[in-house]
């Protein structure tokens, strides 16, 4: 056995043992990531931050709502009852949940009552203060008003409604529903509708529970519909968005893969006649794959969904490399053989290699977990399918092919028509136009750095979630506000010097905001509130108004003893009271203290979080959506600046190979086709994003591919150039399948793969007019 | 939805019932909806007398109501303190004697879109609404109903053990009692049907 059959044996079993471990991963749990934060790369500038955005989105994220919703209450109510106890038998779910979520008044009020000398609301906090208090009236008021608004609390103990006040305003999620009959229920103009609130068992993201999740509520809703067919059921949820991203993907996988290779088969049996090419390329791009995946797996954790339907149009290039060997043997004829052939193609199939890899490891440097992980799919993948032809080729296709020539006239008139007619001037002045052409569109570019381009949101879905919004209102979004201090107190403190300022801010496209100090003041500021009751209401000046109004004398006696005591409400003895269940998650121990999240509700996100934190010590505004489209339109910018130092590289790789001149000219077309590309954009009116400038560094690393393989195959090569053809319709078709895909981040890299490399194979014959062909 | 409400409020409490003996919440509520357009502004006078544990003796208030259809309700207080309540859609203005007006609105105070629901659902006997919270007894006849109250198990639950009241064409009568003992009764009388707001309500309502 030579040393050839040794390295191809080494690789093979290389190979081998990659699809081992490929197969072991997905046979333990299926390694799919479909959650959609986890495409996104660290935003924040410190860990409490990033940390606190997890929690929070896993908080909130995991749960599945619903509404179920009928014209008459008690039939809403019965068949939100029927639909709550199927999820719950179904076994899906941790906890179903119908009941309301008992604030409990009287818990409320006990839990605050000891404490109530230093917790004023701001409204009587700032009448108090200001000597504006009117005793008297707001007493007489309190007693003779037709209702309560808010938390009752017994005048005895409350005459002038202070505790009430303040207890009304304990920032509570306020949403428009209504307790009812021990359900939660919104009516619109239409119908009842109650709340049914389901924690699925494990994560929103895992398969696992999507699929069992999906069964468990489409179960449930045949259910309602059978028995109440006039009921009508409203859903969110990120496992809903999960699933649905997943089963698109795999869609796209199905679609694109299938698609990319049929078409690759397709193509090369009407060049090569014969299955040996056939079943020796998919070979070569069976190990690229697999090494793909074993690489990613190797590396990360779990395979994105949008690295599998990319790698899955990565097919159409992978196979590209086989295809110039096998169309090397047929225009060898018969006399072929293996390892000259090979010899005399391998600086060809390295340079476009080599340009190739430029353009996806630059993809593996930018921070996007997405981008990166795509980068490294491709990277290794197509270094993968190279080696296969380089090692195993040779020694599997030894006997020349045989063709009659007949297939190949067609691509050889197509090249002697380019070649009779094109001359160095007309070509270069035909490109020369069309760029200029181009101009206009240049100036017409927008760019668009939105982050639901990493997010596919299947219509009916975001309609639901739409018509949640318009019951309920909004529901916490992705941005909000982090509080640190050095302890429970300054970071209270803090806290409040933030509120003080979101206050002035409420209904100026803010609808309110849920922040722990609401819940329990500073230490500083309820005994601030208790010396301002000492000093306003003594209790000598309110006894004798409590008796004229008919109080019984306990009410006085009541007031001096609260008057009295000095027992502040601390955060840990609140964290303790059932009320604090739901909010806990907003008060995140940290290494340096103790941190607070302060949630934002109908945040229309015109409010400029950055500068109303900018000078406040310990604050920080979180914006996820908002960090993760600066860093998007950041790296769009570097992409930008990026692309002409590629091709740079790309050049002085081909200048190595080919000298500067011919060099030159095999980057002509794709430098034409990024110009044109461009243009088109701009003319089309469509919007750059980092992921069309990523596409333009791939059109940069593989259209050249085209060019760089009509120069190495010459003009008397006519099965090569066929072979080139062939190359360049199997990768178009891959990238214009990726171009219909549902997630707008592939979609536009499929969409300008396409119109790029189209224009680079297109115009890739100029290379020939231009320089000399290597033989 | 508030201005169906006000319109039933207004109804409920203007039209009479025919004489149909035992009539069903259903029954109620379908009369009502079937009256809905007679007559836009009802006045009457009301006396609230509260009995509760922080207080001597019971607390008497005195006053005038205004229900008007589409706007809401305007409860003013003439004894022993002067101050007008106006109870819109989404809020309620405090309007001292000084005419100094405070406006709370349910985005101050959550809940209090559901407190002036309840409010104007009981001055009306708006019975789907009351269904919503309460289970609902109705006796008598339509002429003269009785309902019976029972708050379903909730935040209401936890204050009132139940409301009783009775009317004919008007609601005339109403009880609250509360869970901790206290009550408070409400009795309407010197009804008086319009077809218009005066110029004084108006400007509560905030109309010109």
């Amino acid at each position: 056995m030579g040393s050839r059959q040794l390295v191809a044996l080494a690789w093979l079993t290389l190979v081998l043992v990659a699809a081992i471990y490929v197969g072991q991963r997905f046979a333990d749990a299926t390694p799919l990531e479909t959650d959609l934060l986890a495409l996104l790369p660290p935003t924040e500038k410190s860990d409490t931050a990033e940390a606190a955005v997890r929690a929070l989105s896993e908080q909130l994220g995991n749960r599945a709502l619903f509404f179920v919703g009928h014209a008459d209450p008690d039939q809403a109510r019965r068949a939100a009852r029927g639909f709550a106890a199927r999820l719950e038998a179904s076994g899906a779910f941790k906890r179903v949940t119908t009941a309301a979520p008992p604030v409990d008044q009287l818990a409320l009020s006990n839990t605050y009552l000891p404490h109530r000398a230093g917790l004023l609301a701001p409204g009587d906090r700032d009448a108090l203060s200001a000597s504006s208090f009117a005793a008297e009236t707001t007493l007489q008021r309190r007693l003779h008003q037709p209702f309560q608004t808010g938390i009752a609390t017994d005048p005895m103990y409350d005459p002038f409604g202070l505790l009430q006040r303040w207890l009304t305003q304990l920032p509570f999620v306020r949403t428009q529903l209504m307790p009812s009959d021990g359900m939660l229920t919104v009516r619109d103009a239409q119908a009842t509708w109650v709340f049914v609130m389901a924690e699925p068992i494990g994560s929103a993201f895992a398969a696992t529970t999507q699929a069992s999740v999906i069964a468990a509520v489409a179960n449930a809703e045949a259910a309602l519909r059978a028995e109440t067919a006039t009921a009508s059921l409203l859903r969110t949820g990120a496992v809903f968005y999960g699933d649905a991203a997943r089963r698109s993907a795999q869609r796209e996988v199905d679609m694109i893969g299938g698609g990319s290779l049929v078409g690759a088969l397709v193509m090369m049996w009407l060049l090569f006649r014969s299955l040996q090419p056939l079943a020796l390329s998919l070979v070569t791009v069976a190990c690229g794959i697999v090494c793909a995946t074993a690489a990613v797996l190797a590396t990360h954790d779990r395979i994105h969904l949008i690295t599998l339907v990319f790698g899955a149009s990565l097919i159409g290039e992978a196979v590209d490399y086989a295809i110039q060997f096998f169309a090397a043997r047929l225009d060898a004829g018969t006399s072929w053989q293996a390892e000259r052939g090979l010899t005399r193609l391998l600086p060809g199939l390295a340079v476009a290699l080599a340009t190739s890899l430029i353009g996806y490891g630059a993809l593996t440097l930018t921070p996007f977990p997405a981008i990166s992980q795509i980068g490294l799919f491709a990277f290794a993948g197509l270094a993968a399918a190279w080696l296969s032809v380089v090692l195993l080729l040779p020694l599997l296709a030894r006997a020349p092919g045989t063709h009659d020539g007949s297939d190949v006239r067609l691509p050889q008139r197509l090249l002697r028509a380019w070649q009779d007619h094109a001359t160095p001037g007309g070509v270069i002045a035909l490109v020369v136009a069309l760029v200029s052409a181009s101009i206009p569109g240049w100036l017409h570019l927008t760019t668009d750095d939105d982050v639901r381009q990493l997010v596919v949101r299947p219509a009916s879905l975001v309609e639901q979630e739409e018509g949640i919004r318009v019951l309920v209102g909004t529901p916490g979004g992705s941005r909000f506000f982090l509080v640190e201090g050095a302890d429970d107190e300054e970071a209270l403190r803090r806290e409040e010097a933030l509120t003080a300022r979101l206050r002035t801010r409420v209904g100026q496209g803010l609808a309110g905001y849920t922040a722990i100090s609401g819940f329990v003041p500073s230490a500083a500021t309820q005994a601030a509130g208790r010396a301002l009751l000492q000093r306003a209401l003594p209790a000598d000046k309110v006894a004798p108004l409590f008796d004229e109004a008919g109080l019984q004398n306990k009410a006085a006696e009541a007031w001096r003893d609260m008057l009295g005591s000095d027992a502040a409400l601390t955060l840990r003895e609140w964290l303790e009271t059932p009320l604090a269940q739901p909010f806990r998650s907003q008060v995140v121990p940290t290494t340096s203290g103790t941190a607070l999240i302060v949630i934002l509700s109908g945040d229309d996100a015109n409010l400029d979080l950055g500068s109303l934190a900018a000078d406040l010590p310990g604050v920080s505004a979180i914006d996820k959506a908002a960090s993760v489209s600066a860093l998007l339109a950041e790296y769009r910018r570097l992409a930008t600046l990026w692309l002409p130092f590629a091709g740079l590289i790309v050049f002085t790789v081909l200048a190595w190979r080919y000298g500067l001149c011919q060099g030159a000219a095999i980057l002509l077309p794709t430098l034409a086709a990024i110009g044109i590309g461009l243009g088109l954009y701009g003319a089309a009116g469509v919007s750059l994003t980092l992921f069309s400038l990523m596409a333009l560094m791939l059109v940069l690393g593989s259209g050249v591919n085209y060019a760089i393989f009509i120069v190495e195959a010459g003009v008397c090569a006519p099965a090569s150039f066929a072979g080139v053809l062939v190359s360049a319709t199997t990768t178009l078709l891959a990238f214009g399948l990726l171009g219909l895909s549902s997630m707008p981040a592939l979609h536009q890299f499929g969409l300008l793969l396409l119109v790029g490399i189209s224009i680079a194979v297109l115009f890739a014959p100029m290379a020939l007019t231009l320089g000399r062909a290597r033989r | 939805m508030h201005r169906q409400m006000t319109a039933c409020v207004v109804m409920v409490l203007t039209l009479p019932f025919a004489a149909l003996a035992g009539p069903t919440t259903a029954e109620l509520a379908a009369r009502m909806a079937q009256r809905l357009e007679q007559a836009p502004v009802l006045r009457a006078e009301f006396i609230q007398e509260k009995r509760m544990a922080a207080f001597r003796k019971p607390l008497q208030t005195r006053g005038q109501l205004t229900v008007a259809r589409d706007r809401g309700v305007i409860w003013q207080i003439d004894a022993p303190l002067k101050v007008a309540y106006v109870l819109a859609d989404d809020r309620v203005v405090e309007i001292g004697e000084d005419e100094v007006a405070q406006v709370r609105t349910a985005r101050d105070i959550p809940g209090l879109a559901q407190v002036g629901t309840l409010f104007r659902a009981l001055l009306g006997a708006r019975i789907d609404i009351l269904a919503d919270l309460f289970a609902v007894t109705p006796e008598g006849t339509l002429d003269a109903w009785r309902l019976t109250l029972t708050p379903r198990p909730g935040p209401i639950a936890q204050a009132i053990r139940e409301i009783r009241m009775n009317g004919g064409r008007h609601v005339e009568h109403i009880r609250i009692e509360e869970t901790n003992g206290d009550s408070a009764t409400l009795v309407f009388r010197n009804f008086r049907e319009d077809r218009e707001l005066l110029p004084a309500e108006r400007v509560r309502f905030g109309l010109h």
